[in-house]
C-alpha cells in the first residue's frame, strides 16, 4: 500500500529478509530493504535527505561487513533519531546493552512474526 | 600592561632625576650669570662715576655738594641700583660683595694720593632671587611637560606595541590550556611578538592534531579491548553454543514465519507452497548443522583400526558423483603404489575426506579438477592432500579457517563446520592438517600415522 509507514529492513539473509518484508507489506507497512550495514546507512540517508516520512528502522545485528549496531550508531551520531528495533540471535548481555545504549529494543532470533508485528505497532504509535 | 607599567615607572624615575639635575645645574648657571651681569653693571656705572667724581675733586678743594647731585642724578638713570657718597676715608680698595642682602660696589676717589670718599652701589638681591624664581618655575614646568609627555608616550606605545599583543598571546596560551585550539593568529607584525605569535599557532595546531590522533587511537584501542574482552567472555563452549544459536535462529526465524504466515490464511494457493518449500528447504539446512555438531562432538573410533586411504578416497568420489558431476568437477586420485595404510578407521577418514572434496568442489563455482594425492611422508606417515583450482581462500580467513562456523561461503550456503571437523577427527588419530592457499587454489594437507 503506498500510504502505510515507512520502515527501513537490513538483514543479510534474503530468505529470511524476504519473509520479514513480507510479513509487514501484508498487514500495510511500506518496506524498503537492505542487506548490509552499509547499505542500511546509504538507504536511510538517501530517505531523511528527500525528506521521507521513515518511521522505523529494524536491522540484524550481525551482517558482513558493517553490523547494525555500528550502522545504528553512524546514524545516530548524523543526528538522524529513527526508531531502531535490533533482531539478534545472540541474546547475550552485551548485545542488549549495546542496544539499549543506543535506545533501541531488540528482539532474539528465532523471530515470531506476531511478536515482530507487535513490536513494530508498539514502535511506531499510531 | 603590567610589564608597561613597571617600565614607564622606571621612565619616569629616571627622567625626573636626571631632569632634576639638569636643572639645578642650569638654575645655577643662571643665578651666576644675573650675579656676573649685575657685577659688571655696577663696575660699569661705578667707574663712570668715578671718573666724574674725581674729575670734581679736582677742580676744588670740597666737591662734596657737586658729588651728590651728580650721584643723585646718576641714580635717575641707573635701575636697581643706587649709589651714594660715602665721605671720608674709608677701605681704600674698590671692592665687589655681598653684605646681609644686597650686593654692594666701592668705588674710592683717590685725589692726589689720597681719598676723600667712596661711591658706594648697592642693590637689594631681590632681583636676582626674583629671576632664579622665575628661572625655577619654568625649569619645573618644562620638567613636568617633558615627564608626562613621556609618561603618556610611553604607555600608550606601550599598550599598543607590546601590552595588548601580549594580552592576546596570553589569552590564546589560556584558551590552548583549555584545549580549545580555534584561536586565530594572535599578532600579525613582522617583529619578535609576531614571530611568537606565528609559533604559537603552529604549537597550537600541533598540539589539535596530536590530541585528535591519541583521542581516535585510544578509541580503536578501547574498542579492540572490549571487543577482546567480548570474545574471551565466551569460552570455548559458549562460542560454539552462541554459534550454534546464530547458525539456527535465522533458519528457524525464516521456518517459523512461513509456518504462522500459512496457518494465519495470509498465503494461499501457490504462495503457501512456496512457503512450505521454504520451511522444507531451511529444515533440512539445520539437520545438516545439527549432524555436522554431531560429528563435531564425536570421539575417534575404536583404537588400532586402520584403512586405505586409497580406497576410501574411491569410495567417496562415488558417493558424491552426483553433486560432483552437477558442479561439473572432476576428481582425480593419485596414489602410490604399493597402498599404504593409515592408522584411522574407515567411517572418520571418509567423513575427512568426503568433506575435503565437498570444500574443493564449493570452491570452483565453474567447475574445475579436484586432486586427491595420497604419497608416503617422513617419519611413518601418511599424507593425502586434496588440491582444488579455485580462487583460494583470503589472507584474513586463511588463519581461522578451522574455527567452528567459519565459512567464505555465501551467507546460507554451507554451514562452516566442514573444516572443524575434520581437524577434529585428525587430532584425534594424533595427526595434522594444514592449509596452502594462492590465487591459483588451495591445497589441504592431512598427515596421518601409518599403520606397520
Amino acid at each position: 500500500m503506498e500510504d502505510g509507514p515507512l520502515i527501513a529492513l537490513a538483514e543479510d539473509n534474503p530468505q529470511l529478509r524476504a519473509l520479514l518484508a513480507m510479513a509487514l507489506e501484508s498487514v500495510g507497512y511500506r518496506v524498503l530493504q537492505a542487506e548490509t550495514g552499509e547499505r542500511l546507512v546509504d538507504l536511510v540517508r538517501g530517505l531523511l535527505l528527500d525528506g521521507e516520512p521513515l518511521r522505523l528502522i529494524i536491522t540484524d545485528v550481525r551482517m558482513p561487513t558493517l553490523g547494525g549496531l555500528e550502522a545504528a550508531r553512524i546514524l545516530q551520531e548524523a543526528g538522524h533519531s529513527v526508531p531502531l528495533i535490533f533482531m539478534t540471535a545472540f541474546g547475550d548481555a552485551w548485545t542488549r546493552s549495546q542496544a539499549q545504549g543506543l535506545g533501541a529494543r531488540l528482539l532474539d532470533k528465532p523471530l515470531s512474526l506476531s511478536v515482530l508485528r507487535r513490536a513494530v505497532t508498539e514502535t511506531i504509535a499510531p | 600592561m603590567r610589564i608597561v607599567a613597571k617600565y614607564t615607572l622606571v621612565l619616569g624615575a629616571a627622567l625626573i632625576a636626571a631632569l632634576t639635575v639638569l636643572a639645578v645645574i642650569r638654575v645655577e648657571h643662571d643665578r651666576d650669570r644675573f650675579m656676573q651681569d649685575m657685577q659688571g653693571d655696577h663696575r660699569v656705572l661705578g667707574h663712570l662715576l668715578q671718573t666724574g667724581v674725581t674729575d670734581l675733586w679736582l677742580d676744588a678743594a670740597d666737591a662734596t655738594q657737586q658729588t651728590v647731585d651728580l650721584v643723585q642724578r646718576a641714580n635717575e638713570n641707573a635701575g636697581e641700583v643706587r649709589f651714594a657718597w660715602i665721605a671720608g676715608a674709608t677701605a681704600g680698595e674698590e671692592s665687589q660683595r655681598v653684605e646681609g642682602h644686597d650686593f654692594v660696589s666701592r668705588f674710592p676717589i683717590r685725589v692726589g694720593g689720597a681719598v676723600v670718599g667712596s661711591v658706594v652701589g648697592r642693590e637689594p638681591l631681590d632681583a636676582i632671587d626674583r629671576l632664579v624664581k622665575n628661572d625655577v618655575v619654568l625649569t619645573a614646568v618644562e620638567l613636568g611637560l617633558i615627564v608626562v609627555l613621556g609618561l603618556v608616550l610611553s604607555l600608550v606605545l606601550g599598550r599598543w606595541l607590546v601590552g595588548r599583543p601580549i594580552g592576546r598571546l596570553v589569552s590564546q596560551a589560556r584558551a590552548i590550556g583549555a584545549r580549545d585550539f580555534t584561536g586565530e593568529l594572535a599578532v600579525r607584525r613582522a617583529d619578535e611578538l609576531g614571530e611568537l605569535a606565528t609559533e604559537m599557532k603552529t604549537m597550537s595546531d600541533a598540539l589539535d592534531r596530536a590530541l585528535a590522533t591519541i583521542a581516535v587511537e585510544t578509541e580503536a584501542r578501547i574498542s579492540a579491548v572490549e571487543q577482546l574482552r567480548h570474545s574471551e567472555r565466551l569460552s570455548t563452549v559458549g562460542k560454539l553454543a552462541a554459534g550454534i544459536a546464530h547458525e539456527l535462529g535465522t533458519p528457524l526465524s525464516i521456518v517459523a514465519g512461513h509456518a504462522q504466515m500459512i496457518a494465519g490464511r495470509e498465503v494461499a494457493g501457490d504462495a503457501a507452497l512456496q512457503s512450505a518449500e521454504a520451511i522444507d528447504r531451511e529444515a533440512t539446512r539445520m539437520s545438516k548443522i545439527v549432524r555436522q555438531l554431531l560429528d563435531f562432538a564425536r570421539r575417534k573410533g575404536p583404537e588400532g583400526t586402520t584403512c586405505e586411504p586409497a580406497v576410501i578416497a574411491q569410495r567417496c568420489t562415488s558417493l558424491l558423483a552426483p553433486i560432483l558431476d552437477r558442479a561439473r568437477v572432476r576428481c582425480d586420485i593419485d596414489a602410490i603404489d604399493p597402498s599404504p595404510r593409515a592408522l584411522i578407521d574407515e567411517d572418520s577418514l571418509q567423513q575427512v575426506i568426503t568433506n575435503l572434496v565437498l570444500n574443493a568442489t564449493q570452491a570452483m563455482k565453474d567447475g574445475g579438477v579436484v586432486t586427491i594425492e595420497i604419497s608416503r611422508a617422513p617419519d611413518a606417515q601418511v599424507r593425502i592432500e586434496v588440491r582444488d583450482t579455485g580462487p583460494g581462500i583470503p589472507d584474513d580467513v586463511l588463519p581461522h579457517i578451522f574455527e567452528p562456523f567459519v565459512t567464505t561461503k555465501e551467507a546460507g550456503d554451507g554451514t562452516g563446520l566442514g573444516l572443524a571437523v575434520v581437524y577434529g577427527i585428525v587430532v584425534d588419530h594424533r595427526g595434522k592438517v594444514t592449509v596452502e592457499s594462492s590465487g591459483r587454489g588451495t591445497t589441504m594437507t592431512v598427515l596421518l600415522q601409518e599403520a606397520a
